[in-house]
């Protein structure tokens, strides 16, 4: 068999040869044992390759390659060398997180509540849940019984469900989204701890019995919501003097923004890069 | 690769080197897929290949701009990742002709039941790890991953007869692999329809 045959002997085993000449191909080949014996290496190998199915990343993986190459380039952006280690799939930080998510859930719904009293900005706007929230609380700072009131759990579960199907390219979606602010509100969040009335008094331990007070009715969007992890958190808690007390999400200028508060500050991550923007000096 | 695709990479590579982020996510999600077959094949083993993938996104983080433009933006991230797989198969001393576990890895629990069909047949795994590198990257990317000739061509750095010549071979030597593991004949005697 000639070199030159080659191409036509792969050519009918790929089946990329006319049907109008298949005929003709397959009798030349016919007629040549080499050929033959080629023909059929070629087409055995073709069979057995096409029956693999095209490969895919899973969604935890998809998380964990987003959250390395963020954090990679985050380690470029500080000139430090990276390296390449997919997050794990879950942290001691992010378990908490898990574990006190109805604490979360009502932290952030709490912050939330607080937010219209700071620089004068109607957030009326901001997701459905906050806005069923405010409606149903008067007070700019809510009394326990009043946050924990907001069961209405549907209006906070559909929410939280809502936001963990938002596919976000920057890593895992948040749990709730606080709708747009402007820096100037973020500089406005930097205020006494104690205005933030219910945070304070929630501390993230997994053995508070009160977080479990508020759990939603429906329970499965509950469960999907606190599975999404902050995609921020371990910088966040490296950052953030003291530990935090709660965590929040927003958007600021479009981008989307990870708040960490402590007892005494509060830093704000851009979730794409982790890079802190607030405080800036 | 569509022109499409290829104009709507090539607006995005513009703007990460702009300084735009998203444009590099975007970039990312268009192809991490296909970046995590080619690794997946190469290095048979899901969570080598997602370092790999990571890598290589860093890569091309870093070095976007030696970018040129003279071929698609997939061709060069298609080459890059295609090194970096067998740059970090050496590292681990991982060679091809290793052998393979008996059992699949253990199964990602959130998982569903289609991403456990994409695993190879293990007969199919041992044969693929008989190639030799050039020819194993051949088949990946031409058979496997399915991309033009050209394209591999550009991608492996060799003219598109080489190319050719490495993934005719190497379906031969595949094919002798899998017989020499299966005695009895495979495949149907059908033809191969046009």
């Amino acid at each position: 068999m000639h070199n030159h045959d080659l191409d036509l002997v792969a050519a009918r085993a790929e089946g990329s040869v006319s049907p109008a000449d298949a005929t003709l191909v397959d009798e030349w080949i016919s007629t040549c044992a080499e050929c033959s014996q080629e023909f059929e290496s070629q087409q055995l190998a073709l069979d057995s390759l096409r029956l693999v199915e095209p490969a895919a990343l899973s969604d935890i993986e998809r998380a964990r390659l987003h959250r390395g190459v963020r954090e990679a380039i985050a380690e470029v952006q500080l000139g430090k060398s990276p390296q390449a280690h997919p997050a794990p799939a879950g942290g001691r930080w992010l378990k908490l997180l898990a574990g006190s998510a109805a604490a979360i859930l009502v932290l952030v719904v709490a912050f939330g509540v607080v937010l219209p009293s700071f620089g004068g900005r109607d957030t009326t706007s901001a997701d459905l849940a906050l806005e069923a929230t405010q409606t149903s609380v008067a007070a700019a700072t809510p009394a326990p019984s009043a946050a924990f009131g907001i069961n209405d759990d549907a209006t906070v579960a559909e929410a939280a469900a809502d936001a963990a199907g938002m596919d976000s390219m920057v890593g895992a979606p948040p749990l709730l989204q606080l709708g747009e602010l402007t820096p100037e509100d973020l500089a406005n969040l930097s205020i006494p701890i104690e205005d933030f009335g219910l945070a304070r008094a929630t501390p993230l331990d997994q053995d508070e019995p009160t977080r479990q007070a508020p759990l939603p009715a429906d329970r499965e969007a509950y469960r999907q919501a606190i599975e999404q992890p902050l995609t921020c958190s371990e910088e966040g808690l490296s950052l953030i003097d003291g530990g935090p007390i709660w965590f929040g999400i927003a958007t600021i200028d479009g981008r989307l923004i990870e708040l960490f508060r402590s007892e005494t500050g509060l830093i704000a991550l851009e979730a794409s890069t982790c890079v802190l923007v607030f405080p800036t000096d | 690769m569509t022109a499409s695709r290829a104009d709507e990479d090539s607006r995005l590579v513009e703007r990460f080197l702009d300084g735009n982020l998203q444009a590099f996510n975007e970039l990312m999600a268009a192809h991490e897929d296909r970046v995590f077959g080619i690794c997946l094949r190469v290095m048979r083993d899901r969570e080598l290949a997602l370092d790999a993938v990571q890598e290589t996104f860093i890569t091309v983080y870093r070095k976007a701009d030696k970018f040129t433009g003279e071929s698609a933006f997939s061709t060069w991230l298609y080459r890059v990742a295609t090194n970096t797989c067998y740059d970090q198969l050496r590292k681990n001393k991982r060679r091809a002709a290793d052998p393979l576990p008996d059992a699949t890895d253990p199964a990602d629990p959130h998982s569903d039941a289609a991403f456990a069909a994409v695993e190879l047949r293990p007969d199919l795994q041992r044969a693929l790890a008989t190639l030799t590198p050039e020819f194993h990257k051949a088949i990946v990317l031409a058979d496997m991953e399915a991309l033009p000739l050209q394209q591999v061509a550009d991608i492996l750095g060799v003219p598109v007869g080489t190319v050719k010549s490495r993934v005719f071979r190497a379906r031969r030597q595949l094919a002798d692999a899998l017989r020499n593991q299966n005695p009895e004949p495979q495949r149907r005697n059908g033809d191969n329809d046009a």
